[in-house]
């Protein structure tokens, strides 16, 4: 377009767009309120599942059913939790070399009760393989004899990886921002119930990433199992007051994910469900 | 980067194929849970599959690229590797079967040493060699790069590299990384596990196990700065062994004199350059650009000693006793002394947890 054109038509321009921006604000759906900030944490009646738009918030009740108990995933008492969606994303490629993250985050919630000084998670995750490659055990003698001095374990599966979950608690925090994701950071620890489908629970303590370290002595509740294409995983950990955050993490052992490949979620808080 | 550097020379004129030294490494050190599969040291056969199967053709193939960027390649499988078969002993070492040993999974069809003494054709003329492998020690280890849980470290002192099986974890990056594939998973430890280069027995003024044990004598041990040491005047000082696959660009420390590569049948008396046996551009494939000229100084070395002269490189490479051959020194001490003291390095569990 020549200047000169636009010099022309250049007042006309600017009242047609002016008119048309004033009539467009009207018209359609009546546009909503603007939604209230979080704000502290009230406590709304949830209905069927959460959805993570609506709030980051695990809703908590309350038992006096025994901890263990619990770890039965079809224990009534988790029909009494509400379960909530959790929003995964993808950590990012470490080299470029790798294959790009295919596929959609799975679909994944998670019910919470308390239950005296300790609180149990019930974490259910979609997953189209189950992953558990675990060593074989060594070749008995065909005459049944002692076979330790003749045969050893093999390694069966030396590129394969286990389906994992684990639960990411601060070790303290007073708020009000988060502590990193990154597995905390050296002023924020955080405590982490890590549970592998080849190797089984353990609580982990790390100040920032690489430093995960196994806790000495510590032993993670837990049982899980696997059935219609989805893994079911309960577990228990020490209570957690209102308003605490934690983070969840899925690993896909199809897809190789170990160490940081993996699935994550922001922090999510605690609050107890009326 | 170390201060000193342990380094091995391996005379590929000389290796017979016999697998003496992959028994003594596997008797000393992989006899254990999860580790059947593992050969810290192999030998394969050249032009071959190699071990872990076409470890040199993935792609990424590991290492670093030109600009320095890791390249981790996909890991190999059950497969790949061989599975590690048993036999029938209790019934045929104790209980007299008459039973001839079989593996006891007859579906295997790949294995180690699977295509043993296969090689290839050259204008209608076979020609193989040997290449016995260990892990590097890399001067630049991708190992080390690609390990997120700092359990690989390079030791200062000799530069052995070595896994802390306290920290690691099995997440297998360093498999991945590693462009020779001389780290293995064990499954049962849930660690990685690799050659430890017998610093136990260096530490103990003892060669490595695999090259005590060589009937070909072909191996050359020493600290790669230490002038006294064979793997010096080979590596350093004449420049006849070259490292396998330096494009990887991790900077093996084991190096290797390539196969004399003789004239083709009918054409004796000519260069080893004119008309090679084996084909320069795999020799190449294999050592890099390199390789060429080092034949060509082999080549002189040898006529000048088929004139009546002497040779310093042949006579070395020869190799006639243990002294010739291996130069075990304490590499703290100054001057880089033959070891009198008692060991002094901080030793590392090797046996990891269970």
């Amino acid at each position: 377009m020549r200047p000169y054109t636009y010099r022309r038509l250049g007042p006309w321009l600017t009242v047609v767009c002016f008119v048309v921006g004033f009539a467009s604000e009207g018209a359609g759906q009546p546009v909503a309120p603007p939604a209230p900030p979080p704000g502290p944490l009230s406590n709304p009646q949830p209905t069927g599942v959460v959805q993570p738009a609506e709030a980051l918030r695990i809703r908590v009740v309350s038992s006096s059913a025994a901890a263990t108990s619990l770890l039965d995933p079809a224990s009534p008492a988790w029909s009494t939790a509400v379960p909530t969606a959790l929003s995964f994303s993808r950590t990012p490629r470490v080299y470029p070399s790798e294959p790009a993250p295919a596929g959609d985050p799975p679909k994944c919630t998670v019910q919470a009760i308390r239950c005296g000084d300790q609180i149990a998670f019930r974490l259910h995750w979609q997953d189209a393989t189950s992953d558990v490659p675990v060593a074989p055990e060594a070749k008995a003698g065909e005459g049944g004899g002692e076979p330790k001095h003749l045969y050893r374990r093999p390694t069966s599966h030396p590129n394969a990886f286990g389906d994992a979950a684990a639960i990411m608690v601060p070790d303290r925090w007073n708020g009000p921002a988060f502590p990193s994701l990154i597995m905390g950071a050296a002023k924020e620890p955080v405590t982490l119930y890590h549970w592998n489908a080849s190797r089984g629970g353990a609580v982990l303590t790390a100040t920032g990433r690489t430093t995960v370290t196994p806790m000495a002595g510590a032993k993670l509740e837990h049982r899980a199992s696997y059935d219609a294409g989805a893994w079911t995983l309960t577990l228990v950990m020490p209570n957690q007051p209102d308003g605490y955050p934690v983070s969840f993490a899925l690993w896909d052992g199809a897809r190789g994910d170990r160490d940081g490949l993996k699935f994550f979620t922001v922090w999510h808080v605690l609050q107890a469900a009326s | 980067m170390s201060v000193h550097q342990y380094a091995m020379v391996m005379d590929l004129n000389k290796c017979l194929g016999c697998h003496t030294c992959s028994l003594a490494c596997k008797k000393q050190w992989t006899d254990q849970d999860g580790m059947g599969y593992m050969y810290w040291n192999n030998v394969e056969t050249r032009p071959g599959a190699g071990y872990p199967r076409s470890f040199d053709k993935l792609e990424p193939h590991g290492g670093f690229d030109a600009a320095g960027q890791l390249t981790p390649s996909p890991l190999p499988s059950s497969e790949d590797y061989g599975k590690a078969w048993e036999y029938d002993y209790e019934n045929r070492l104790f209980k007299g079967s008459k039973r001839n040993a079989q593996p006891d999974d007859r579906s295997l069809r790949w294995g180690p040493n699977w295509d043993e003494d296969q090689g290839d054709l050259e204008r209608s003329e076979p020609y193989f060699f040997y290449v016995p492998r260990i892990c590097n020690h890399c001067t630049h280890p991708a190992c080390v790069e690609a390990c997120t849980r700092k359990a690989i470290y390079k030791r200062e002192e000799d530069g052995i590299v070595l896994v802390d099986p306290t920290r690691c974890r099995g997440y297998r990056h360093c498999i991945a990384a590693c462009p020779y594939k001389k780290i293995y998973f064990n499954e049962v430890r849930g660690v990685s596990e690799k050659c430890i280069f017998c610093y136990p027995r260096l530490e103990k003024g003892k060669v490595n196990a695999c090259a005590a044990q060589c009937p070909g004598r072909l191996r050359f041990v020493g600290i790669l700065d230490d002038p006294e040491s064979p793997v010096h005047k080979l590596v350093v000082k004449h420049q006849v062994a070259l490292g396998l696959f330096p494009d990887r660009g991790t900077g093996p420390n084991v190096y290797y004199v390539p196969p004399f590569n003789p004239p083709r049948a009918g054409n004796y008396g000519k260069s080893i350059l004119d008309d090679p046996r084996i084909p320069m551009k795999y020799l190449e494939y294999l050592f890099g650009p390199r390789v060429g000229p080092v034949m060509h100084k082999l080549e002189q070395e040898l006529r000048r000693v088929q004139a009546g002269g002497r040779s310093e490189i042949l006579d070395l490479l020869i190799g006639r006793d243990a002294d010739t051959r291996y130069r075990i020194v304490n590499p703290k001490t100054p001057g880089l002394d033959p070891w009198k003291n008692e060991p002094t390095f901080k030793l590392v569990q090797i046996r990891g947890k269970q």
